[in-house]
């Protein structure tokens, strides 16, 4: 193998990471390109990179595997029917997250209107078949913790907290109020400190 | 300092960095000389950092490609509509023309690749759970073989199977059941419970999967439910995800989430009614629904036993009932339930369709809010 020499610029971690980023973003570009112009194969490839993280939210922000499945892939089929809008003013990993958050929050929403018909939340059952690349025994209880907490109150703590998302944004797509937001995650936390410290 | 919850508000907002600084700088003073305080936020600190570090990513239960193709391919011709228009630029007619070519190709690729193996087949596969099943009489003895369209799938008291619906779902068989597939194309998978008991899990638009029953028909409108069929017909669904549509010549209902309906030859389906209920409330339905019993005691038994929950019951016996035995349901209904805005009592009992709607929403009996595509 070839050592760079004294003249030569060496590649430091941080440049090969960065390169590196750059390789995966240009690639999932052309993904996101050939699927715009209607490659499902390349959608499917889309779909292979982040699933992880979409049925993370979905399972999070619903605390139902089944439910999660199911919308899981209601988000990926609006992706695809929604591709074509895609602007690439964000990254698409951003998009496709905020296409899988509207289409829980919309589940959510038509949940609501059927009243004390969801199903009870904080089934234990619901975690019972870890990823692969399986959470701790804590990651775990803190899961069946955050399942536990009452659904808005959840979901905008997994927003928040581990999303990312301001109190903004996430007042702007579950049409309420800021202030609402942030109570919410107050009292997530709160109740999160009280089931964790039991 | 200030009360208890002005100090949490306060410590989250110190932790989140969003306080002024002369907030800040008196947040840190309360944590220097209270020792409570300062063990306050750090447990909320170290909840918040917990919930921060786990993995951004869960792997799903199984692989749900195949489910998503289908229904890209049932949700409108593969190609997204957008996709010519903002990207393609219309240089010229040959460009597009090769574009389109391009499009269709892929269309007829994907169709082929994904709904000919899966869904066009006039078969489904099956899977052994338990025992020894018998497929068209024979035994199936290996993991897995293949259910033809017309063929029977039986089990006995030691076996199960498992059913792939195409690309559709899967449905699994219980011991002791009798089926068979009617149909297995892709506008139409249908079977026929004879007897038994089948789970199925379906992700597929609405009325792509039936079962028949002797009693019913149970139309998937995208969902996870639970058939019982006893040896004289009898059937119970129990819907655990979605919505099922039950019908018969003589009526059809919704069977939402979270609910269950009977079924009887030549009755058809029964009232929907929550899968909690009490069996006193069960059973005055059953007498409402079939008959068998003193009508007017039963539905003074129901109104008695009804639950906020029993709403759906209370709203769909309005099909069963006569003008005045309704009315004492509504009440009843409306004393369970707070009315939704714009809904009054005159106007429902007068059969007025928007606040039927209204209702209906309310008691999250629209189905068609299940599948937005």
């Amino acid at each position: 193998m070839r050592m760079p020499g004294n003249g030569e610029r060496s590649m430091l971690p941080v440049e090969i990471d960065l390169e590196h980023r750059q390789t995966t973003a240009d690639a999932c570009l052309d993904l996101v390109h050939r699927a715009q112009r209607g490659d499902a194969a390349a959608f499917e490839q889309l779909y292979r990179r982040h699933v992880g993280r979409v049925y993370a939210i979905c399972l999070r922000m619903l605390a139902d595997k089944v439910l999660a499945t199911t919308l899981t892939q209601d988000a990926f089929v609006r992706a695809w029917q929604s591709i074509g809008g895609f602007r690439g003013e964000s990254a698409f990993s951003s998009w496709l997250y905020r296409v899988t958050v509207n289409s829980v929050l919309g589940y959510l929403r038509t949940e609501r209107r059927r009243k004390a018909r969801i199903r009870p939340e904080g089934d234990l059952g619901r975690f019972d078949r870890p990823a692969p690349q399986a959470p701790s025994g804590a990651a775990l209880d803190l899961e069946q913790a955050i399942a536990s907490l009452p659904s808005q109150a959840r979901c905008i703590l997994v927003l928040h907290e581990i999303e990312g998302y301001q109190h903004n944004e996430i007042a702007e797509m579950m049409g309420i109020a800021p202030g609402t937001s942030k109570a919410h995650l107050h009292r997530a936390r709160k109740l999160l400190k009280e089931r964790l410290s039991r | 300092m200030k009360d208890r919850t002005d100090i949490e508000s306060l410590l989250n907002d110190y932790l989140d960095g969003t306080l002024a600084p002369e907030a800040r700088r008196a947040v840190e003073a309360q944590m220097a000389s209270d020792a409570e305080v300062r063990a306050a936020f750090e447990a909320l600190r170290e909840a918040r950092d917990r919930v921060a570090a786990l993995p951004k990513e869960i792997a799903p239960p199984a692989d749900l490609w195949p489910g998503i193709a289908a229904r890209l391919g049932a949700a409108r011709a593969e190609a997204p509509p957008q996709a010519l228009s903002h990207t393609a630029r219309p240089r010229s007619r040959r460009r597009i023309a090769l574009a389109a070519a391009a499009v269709v190709v892929a269309a007829v690729g994907l169709g082929a690749l994904w709904f000919g193996p899966r869904l066009l087949g006039p078969s489904w596969q099956v899977a052994r759970l338990e025992g020894v099943p018998r497929i068209g009489g024979g035994a199936l003895d290996h993991r897995a073989g293949l259910l033809r369209q017309g063929q029977w799938l039986e089990t006995d008291g030691g076996s199960r199977a498992r059913l792939h619906v195409g690309a559709i779902g899967d449905v699994e068989v219980a011991p002791n059941s009798r089926l068979q597939l009617l149909n297995a194309s892709p506008t139409d998978q249908r079977l026929a419970l004879r007897h038994g008991s089948i789970h199925a899990r379906i992700w597929a638009p609405p009325r792509l999967f039936v079962v028949e029953t002797p009693s019913a028909r149970a139309v998937d409108l995208g969902c996870e439910y639970t058939l019982d069929v006893d040896s004289t017909g009898v059937g119970l669904l129990h819907v655990t995800s979605g919505y099922v549509s039950l019908e018969s010549r003589a009526r059809t209902v919704v069977v939402p989430a979270g609910t269950m309906a009977a079924t009887r030859p030549g009755a058809g389906p029964g009232t929907p009614f929550d899968d909690g209920a009490s069996d006193a409330f069960r059973a005055a339905l059953d007498v409402l629904d079939f008959g068998g019993g003193d009508r007017e005691k039963a539905l003074a038994t129901l109104l008695a036993s009804a639950r906020d929950r029993d709403g759906v019951t209370l709203w769909n016996l309005r099909a069963r009932l006569g003008p005045g035995d309704w009315t004492r349901v509504y009440d009843r209904l409306a004393a369970l339930v707070p009315a939704p805005p714009g809904v009054t009592r005159a106007g429902v009992l007068a059969g007025d369709s928007t606040m039927h709607q209204a209702w209906e929403w309310h008691l999250g009996l629209d189905a068609s809010s299940w599948w937005p595509f």
